[in-house]
């Protein structure tokens, strides 16, 4: 009602933002939200390169607090490098 | 940043822990808090198969039937009690999420848990982003996030990007922002390309087309909905980079019409009278006393500024002459007094608008974030780290924003307006702002703002993101 009324391009509420991330953490500190891609749900989660799962959809890799890099492939991560990861939710909220 | 053109086939895996082991689906979870928040982590657990237990016990009318509604079970009493907490399950529980609004609320609650249950996993709100990370550093087994932090990733993402959903700070703390957004390949000039060269050339990543997550060879339609991810940097500069100008005639018309717009109603009338007195008498004394125009002028500005040279007198020019003078000295005194009092006071403005940070924007394709809490404060801090220009509309800014708008040096915070009655180019900047943002709780002065801000200056191209308190 309220992106009708005032002519919003898009409404965010901080709340819907957040929940599903603080639901993540519960099992992982690496978690970082939720995101729809073409119906599916995926977790997204931030973790060390060094950890053995290298489950689901690699998309960014950075050292430090430097620029993140767009990568596809494992080989392209170094080792001491943080990545983002995207993964299909088991079970959707 | 560059993207492999090979084609790579997604792995998409089921989310594990970091340790590898799978998500564990079922368990007691206890969550601490009243609001928004706390009903919608009740409601997606509950949907996720947990059992969980809302604890509040300050007055909170309808709570308990809200979170039964959400699939919770409710436990009425002070969440910082050891007792309420046992009867909760704290002892058994897996997990606890400390997510009331008040920081301290939620540390003791956590604390407490802690000293009841060593195994138990705590997930802490928090607004504090020191403590928050002193708390993450220190305690073990435990996240503590900030909803602030969070969510103005995704705000200042959607300002610099209007089609962006879903924006993520990466690495966290790095201020970098990367995001996810759709488009259709004819708004990226990307149709008929293959998929992977069309990520090689927009140097961003095409997660899906069209609902497919896994044909990387698809040629794309122009009007097939595109899945994106990259930096924020590169999503915008598929729509517009972020300075671009544009100062085109309707431009300046805007600006003119702003500008005027500006002047002080008594100042306009000053100024018109002022001129008709001096056109008037001119006139009259040229005739009158035979002198030629510029020798009128001369006479009337003499006079009218009270210099009187004495080279042209009035002594003998007969009664209305000296009538007409006496009448001209008058009008000149109060009108250059009234000039005089209007320069001191812009002058005088000028210097305080200065104290308080409110430098004027001399550039289009700004960004104006209307309300500073501790979002707005966040979404400043990552659009200036993107480079946009920012502009500031908070009734009650915080110190710490004022200080950094009054010394900034660059153009990243050129602006930072107290008065909320209204955006003008003064306090908001020229027209073609890139977007407005009312980001506030709740929400609706802001929005009334923007949307007087948008319509008056820059009605077609201002993209409107806003935050809600409900979806």
């Amino acid at each position: 009602m309220i992106r009708r009324q005032f002519q919003i391009r898009r409404a965010f509420s901080a709340t819907a933002l957040a929940s599903a991330m603080f639901c993540d953490l519960i099992r992982s500190s690496t978690a970082r939200g939720r995101v729809n891609v073409a119906g599916k749900t995926f977790s997204l989660e931030e973790r060390p390169s060094a950890t053995e799962s290298r489950d689901g959809v690699l998309l960014a890799a950075a050292r430090d607090s430097s620029h993140p890099r767009q990568v596809t492939d494992w080989s392209e991560v170094g080792p001491d490098e943080v990545v983002l990861v995207m993964s299909e939710r088991a079970t959707g909220a | 940043m560059q993207v492999s053109p090979k084609a790579v086939p997604y792995d998409i895996g089921v989310a594990k822990t970091n340790r590898g082991e799978p998500a564990h689906t079922s368990g007691l979870a206890i969550v601490v808090g009243n609001d928004a928040l706390a009903q919608e982590v009740c409601r997606i657990l509950a949907a996720d198969g947990h059992d969980v237990t809302v604890i509040w016990g300050q007055d909170a009318p309808g709570l308990r039937r809200r979170i039964e509604e959400c699939g919770g079970r409710f436990v009425d009493g002070d969440p910082r009690d050891p007792h309420v907490l046992f009867q909760a399950g704290a002892v058994p529980a897996g997990v606890l999420l400390a997510l009331a609004e008040d920081d301290r609320i939620n540390l003791e609650v956590a604390l407490q848990a802690r000293e009841a249950n060593p195994g138990v996993r705590i997930v802490m709100r928090q607004y504090n982003r020191a403590l928050a990370r002193k708390l993450a550093e220190n305690l073990t087994n435990c996240a503590v996030v900030s909803l602030a932090a969070h969510s103005a990733a995704t705000y200042a993402a959607a300002a610099v990007d209007p089609e962006c959903f879903l924006g993520i700070e990466f690495p966290t703390g790095s201020h970098e922002l990367v995001g996810f957004s759709r488009r259709a390949p004819r708004e990226l000039g990307v149709s008929g390309m293959r998929l992977i060269d069309a990520e090689h050339r927009l140097q961003c990543r095409i997660l899906a087309c069209d609902g497919d997550l896994r044909d990387r060879d698809r040629v794309l339609a122009p009007n097939d909905e595109l899945t994106l991810f990259g930096r924020v940097e590169r999503l915008s500069l598929a729509a517009m980079p972020l300075k671009k100008a544009r100062r085109d005639v309707s431009w300046v018309a805007t600006r003119i019409r702003l500008i005027a717009s500006e002047f002080d109603p008594l100042l306009r009338v000053l100024v018109v009278a002022g001129a008709a007195v001096f056109v008037i008498a001119t006139a009259y004394f040229g005739i009158a006393l035979h002198l030629s125009p510029v020798t009128a002028a001369y006479f009337v500005t003499a006079t009218m500024t009270t210099v009187g040279y004495g080279d042209i007198a009035l002594a003998d020019k007969g009664a209305l002459s000296q009538i007409a003078g006496m009448l001209l000295m008058l009008a000149g005194l109060l009108i250059a007094n009234l000039a005089l009092a209007f320069v001191a006071a812009a002058l005088i403005r000028a210097q305080w608008n200065a104290l308080q940070g409110l430098r004027p924007i001399r550039q289009a394709g700004h960004i104006v974030v209307f309300g500073a809490g501790r979002v707005g404060t966040r979404v400043v801090d990552f659009l200036c780290e993107l480079g946009a220009t920012v502009a500031v509309v908070e009734r009650t800014p915080a110190p710490e924003l004022v200080a950094r708008a009054r010394l900034e040096t660059s153009a990243s915070l050129p602006g930072t307006a107290r008065s909320m009655q209204r955006s003008s180019s003064a306090t908001c900047g020229p027209p073609g702002a890139r977007s407005s943002l009312p980001i506030a709780t709740p929400p609706i002065s802001k929005l009334l703002l923007a949307r007087e801000h948008v319509a008056a200056i820059s009605p077609s191209s201002c993209a409107l993101p806003s935050r809600t308190s409900r979806r």
